[in-house]
């Protein structure tokens, strides 16, 4: 896994999810509450896509944290 | 977590002997996760130790959640009279540990590490299986939450490996 997986990999993976074999950890997972297709979307990212749009994401969370902050702030 | 380039690098150009575990190995796996600090297991080797100290040295690390007025000296020293570190330092949150609970020690950690290119250079990352185990002898809500993803990236992994 050390670049995006291939096509071919995908497609069988995107499969896997639109149906879930019975009593499969993806099946339990469905049924728990994971959005299989959000995980999906992170599986087409090579590794180091993922870690910049984590910290995309973390940077924009930090940002909504300040701005929070700022309206308390002004009250 | 935002800034994890800088130390990637100087741990790299150090040398030193590392295996990222936690959010970011999560992360790197496959699996959308939010986490604000940089985990990894170390060698604990005094050779290594003074790598380290070199390495995070310029980000100023001193122990989190502790008085400032603390004394607190970053040298190998400090780190061989303890086994895991939480670290604040100015770019962000970083955790040292020796060991890796589910897992076991550096050498243990790094045997079925997965090898990762990440900001063009290869690093260790905890291996997917490694990290069910950590998370699952974790234990906390946390841990336990993260697991059905895991393990279901786990399956179809597998599953698409074999066919």
């Amino acid at each position: 896994m050390t670049e995006k997986l291939s096509k071919e990999r995908l497609r069988k993976i995107e499969e896997l999810f639109r149906n879930p074999p019975p009593n499969s950890k993806t099946a339990e997972a469905q049924e728990f509450g994971v959005d299989l297709s959000l995980l999906f979307r992170w599986l087409k990212l090579s590794p180091q896509e993922r870690i910049e749009e984590a910290r995309n994401k973390m940077i924009f969370l930090d940002e909504v944290k300040k701005q929070g902050e700022m309206a308390r702030s002004k009250k | 977590m935002k800034h994890i380039e800088p130390p990637l690098k100087s741990l790299i150009e150090n040398k030193v002997e590392f295996v990222i575990i936690g959010g970011v190995a999560i992360i790197a796996h496959g699996v959308p996760y939010a986490t604000f600090d940089l985990d990894f297991c170390y060698a604990r080797s005094l050779e290594n130790l003074k790598k380290i100290v070199a390495a995070l040295a310029p980000f100023k690390p001193r122990l989190r959640g502790f008085p400032t007025n603390l004394p607190f000296t970053w040298d190998e020293r400090t780190l061989q009279n303890g086994t895991n570190f939480t670290l604040e330092t100015d770019i962000g949150d970083i955790d040292l540990l020796g060991e890796v609970a589910g897992v076991g020690s550096y050498a243990e950690v790094f045997a079925n590490s997965t090898k990762l290119k990440l900001f063009d250079d290869d690093v260790r990352v905890l291996s997917l299986d490694d990290l069910i185990k950590a998370k699952r002898a974790a234990g906390r809500p946390k841990d336990l939450f993260v697991l059905p993803q895991l393990e279901t990236l786990q399956e179809v992994l597998k599953k698409t490996d074999e066919e």
